[in-house]
């Protein structure tokens, strides 16, 4: 007898598709197997049949899917329909990866493979393996012809080993027997109760069952990896992949027949389709199947619901992730605006500081020509005036007197009005003229109004008004005193413009940082200079001065003082301007033995907290946002900044009504030939 | 004889002198007082209340060592041996806003005179101050008539004379 004929049928609409397919069967067959064609559904009905009616074996078709005449998968199902091609192995051309608008074929188990187009010859002679193997099993004959292309011939068909099986009971329950050996089991059952049921070969990436379909029936996965996800919020998320279980389609077994997730291979994978009707056939031939059914549901359902659980877990700890990265958003954010605030806050330092500089200069003219003014005028008043003269003299005391008190001056010219009136020489207000005019005892008053000896013919009524000629003088010497206090005032005012714009010079200096270290530095008059300078804001403050005789210091003068201008605005701005500040300049020692000035700032204020206390001299650190104070905001950090290039120590301890701030200088600096 | 007093209070020397002398014209029937800060002015205070003087008029800087301008005044309105009488005159260059409310507001401020001062406006406050002070001081008119506000003073004097 000879052996019979096999044949494959390739049915493909596009030339040159079908041209190389054959070519590459023909190629991979060499002559073992006749390669026939067809071009659309009604021929390749008709070569299939015509194959049986030759006589021939027809082991594979391959079928385009979307074959002209109705799809490779309507073409497939009618030959599966016909008892004769039962056999014949039916793989699909695709080049769609969803099985989507062909799983009636699928689940009739008219489809037993997938060939995705484009293919590769190594792929094609995979297929080719795949499916004469298990055609080949009821031709054992003919297997040796096909020997190097069936690489791996599917387990035997083995039948239910009824004895070894236990009973439903324990198959649903017995920890003994594990997951792989139920699966088996389940597969071998349900192999056993519908004859078995063709496997279907799909390639990575295609899609099993897409999310909303219909679904009639389960996916028994046998090999390979699915995946579950589903589309939601524009993407896809993946929900299973190593928890899905070897049942697919679970959720069609309780009743909702709309697929919910959408499923993928992963990997090549090899699946039974079972329609719900088979399976439902299968269960009620099969009793053991139920139990391992459930067995397998269960476990798989098991699975998922830890994967569920995990899930949370994640969506959990994602949130918390998430709303911390927010927080430190938020926080970026305001440090953000902070630093943006704080660079206008800069911004607007410099340009004050810029025209503070142009003033203090500008000052500088008019106030070097009021003091050559009161210096021409004191000379042209001593030309004038002949300094004998009482007016002369007069003037002369005038310039040069001394400030007194008020409470001093009140005391003494009540004491010049009472000997006036004890002399009979005038009134109260005789007495406020003659202080006026630089007279501050009798016989000098006496001497001015020049009156005859006591005795005289005047009457007491007359005797507060001097006569002619004494008034006359008076009116001079007033005069004189007048114009000599005045340059007193004028040389005064000036002097305090000049010292004003020194201090404002030597502090903008200072900041520009450029500033030479100079030898013989007084440190306590740096400290009284910034007084000085913030004396418009020390009228309510009460000021102790505590100062040691100390040696002079190597340093930068005008930087020393924008410290201590620093260090006293920063103890107004927290105490407020009626804070109690006590000063203390003592001589000290470095750490290293090295002798040096201690400056201690002491404020009655309301104290740092201490979590702001560490972070007083960094830079930029300031609570005074966006205020803008002359000298504050450059801050503690210049401050330290400068006390460090002088190789002193800047500190701090602050406590509710006591602020002290010290800075520790050497008299002679370490670096300071290297310093700037 | 009761004596018309005129208060300055201003700590710097030369703006005290420039003060006083600028107010000399008055000070033959006027006795100008100066004290450089706030303590002293309360003594001068005391010293006129003591001696059965009125104090007619305190000019008052603002910014002074240790207690304000404004302080005094607040403190002088509250002593009833003045109140009614003295008037109150606020001389500064750099008051802020809310002090200036302060002394409107609680010292009874009569007028507000900045630096740098104009020395007619400054007599003429004065004048129309001390004026107010010696009518309800009841202090003798004619006395002032020379270096006060004369015509307002002749006017109550009349009136005076009529009601009696």
């Amino acid at each position: 007898m000879t052996p019979p004929v096999v044949r494959v049928l390739a049915v493909e609409g596009d030339d040159d598709v079908r041209a190389q397919l054959v070519a590459d069967l023909e190629a991979l067959l060499d002559g073992r197997a006749e390669v026939e064609v067809a071009t659309d559904v009604d021929q390749g009905t008709a070569r299939a049949r015509a194959a049986v009616g030759d006589g021939a074996l027809l082991a594979l078709v391959i079928a385009e899917r979307t074959l002209p005449g109705g799809g490779g998968g309507a073409l497939l199902q009618a030959l599966h329909d016909d008892p004769t091609l039962r056999a014949t192995r039916k793989v699909l051309l695709t080049s769609r990866p969803s099985l989507h608008d062909v799983d009636d074929a699928l689940k009739q188990g008219a489809v037993h493979g997938m060939l995705n187009r484009p293919w590769t010859r190594s792929g094609l002679r995979e297929h080719l393996g795949a499916h004469l193997g298990p055609f080949l099993s009821d031709h054992p004959d003919l297997q040796a012809r096909f020997g190097d292309l069936l690489a791996a011939v599917p387990p035997e068909e083995r039948h239910l080993d009824e004895e070894a099986l236990p009973d439903p009971g324990a198959l649903l329950l017995d920890p003994a027997i594990d997951d792989r050996q139920v699966e088996r089991l389940m597969v071998e059952a349900l192999d056993a109760a519908l004859g078995r049921p063709p496997r279907l070969r799909v390639a990575p990436g295609t899609v099993l069952i897409e999310e909303g379909d219909d679904v009639g029936g389960i996916y028994v996965v046998l090999d390979g990896e699915v995946a579950l996800s589903r589309h939601a919020d524009g993407g896809a998320h993946l929900l299973h992949s190593r928890s899905t279980g070897p049942i697919i389609g679970l959720l069609s077994l309780t009743g909702h027949s709309r697929a919910f997730l959408q499923c993928r291979a992963v990997s090549d994978v090899l699946v039974i389709p079972v329609p719900l009707e088979q399976l439902g056939r299968a269960l009620a031939s099969e009793p053991r199947l139920s139990a391992l059914l459930t067995r397998v549901l269960v476990s798989s359902l098991a699975r998922r619901l830890r994967r569920a659980d995990e899930l949370q877990l994640e969506v959990d700890r994602l949130n918390r992730a998430l709303a911390a990265e927010r927080d430190e958003l938020s926080r970026t954010v305001g440090a953000l605006a902070e630093a943006d605030a704080q660079l206008v806050n800069q911004a607007r330092l410099a340009t004050i500081g810029e025209l503070a500089a142009g003033v203090a200069h500008e000052l500088n003219n008019p106030s070097a020509a009021l003091q050559r003014a009161a210096d021409h005028l004191a000379e042209a008043l001593s030309t004038i005036v002949d300094p004998a003269s009482p007016e002369g003299r007069a003037l002369e005391a005038a310039r040069m007197e001394a400030p007194m008190g008020t409470a001093e001056a009140r005391a003494a010219r009540q004491a010049l009005a009472a000997a006036l009136r004890e002399a009979g020489l005038g009134d109260r207000a005789l007495a406020d003229r003659l202080w006026g005019a630089g007279v501050r005892d009798l016989a000098a008053a006496r001497a001015l109004l020049q009156r005859p000896p006591a005795g005289s013919d005047r009457t007491a009524g007359r005797a507060s008004a001097p006569d002619g000629g004494a008034e006359a003088r008076l009116q001079r010497v007033e005069a004189g005193a007048r114009a000599g206090a005045a340059v007193r005032g004028i040389g005064q005012a000036t002097e305090r413009i000049g010292s004003l714009v020194a201090g404002l010079r030597a502090y903008l200096r200072g900041g520009s940082g450029d500033e030479p270290f100079t030898e013989d530095v007084d440190v306590a008059a740096g400290v009284d200079d910034a007084l000085r300078l913030l004396g418009h804001r020390l009228h309510d403050a009460t000021v102790e001065r505590d100062f040691d005789e100390v040696p002079t210091i190597t340093g930068r003068p005008g930087a020393l003082q924008q410290v201590w201008t620093n260090l006293l605005a920063n103890a107004l701005d927290a105490a407020g301007p009626e804070v109690h500040l006590r000063l203390h300049v003592a001589t000290a020692t470095t750490a290293a033995g090295a002798p040096a000035v201690s400056v201690s700032i002491i404020d009655d204020g309301p104290g740092i907290e201490p979590a702001l206390l560490e972070r007083v001299f960094e830079p930029r650190f300031t609570t005074k946002h966006g205020q803008v104070t002359f000298g504050v905001g450059l801050g503690l950090s210049l401050s330290r900044r400068i006390v460090e290039e002088h190789g002193g120590i800047i500190s701090v301890t602050s406590g509710p009504g006591r602020t002290v701030f010290t800075v520790l200088l050497p008299v002679t600096p370490p670096a300071a030939s290297e310093a700037r | 004889m009761t004596e018309l007093v005129a208060l300055v209070v201003e700590d710097e020397p030369e703006v005290r002198d420039a003060l006083v002398r600028d107010l000399a014209p008055l000070a033959g029937s006027v006795r100008i007082e100066a004290a450089e800060d706030a303590e002293d002015a309360a003594a001068v205070v005391e010293e006129v209340a003591e001696a059965g003087d009125v104090l007619g008029l305190v000019l008052a800087d603002h910014r002074l060592p240790g207690r304000s301008g404004v302080d005094l005044l607040v403190e002088l309105e509250e002593d009833p041996a003045h109140r009614g009488v003295t008037r109150k005159v606020l001389v500064t260059g750099q008051a802020d806003h809310a002090d200036t409310i302060r002394a409107v507001n609680e010292a009874g401020l009569d007028h507000y005179i900045a630096k740098p001062w104009d020395p007619e406006e400054l007599l003429a406050v004065t004048r129309a101050s001390l004026t107010d002070a010696v009518l309800d001081a009841g202090l003798d008119p004619l006395a002032y008539v020379a270096d006060l506000d004369g015509p307002r003073l002749l006017e109550a004097y009349g009136r005076r004379s009529s009601d009696r």
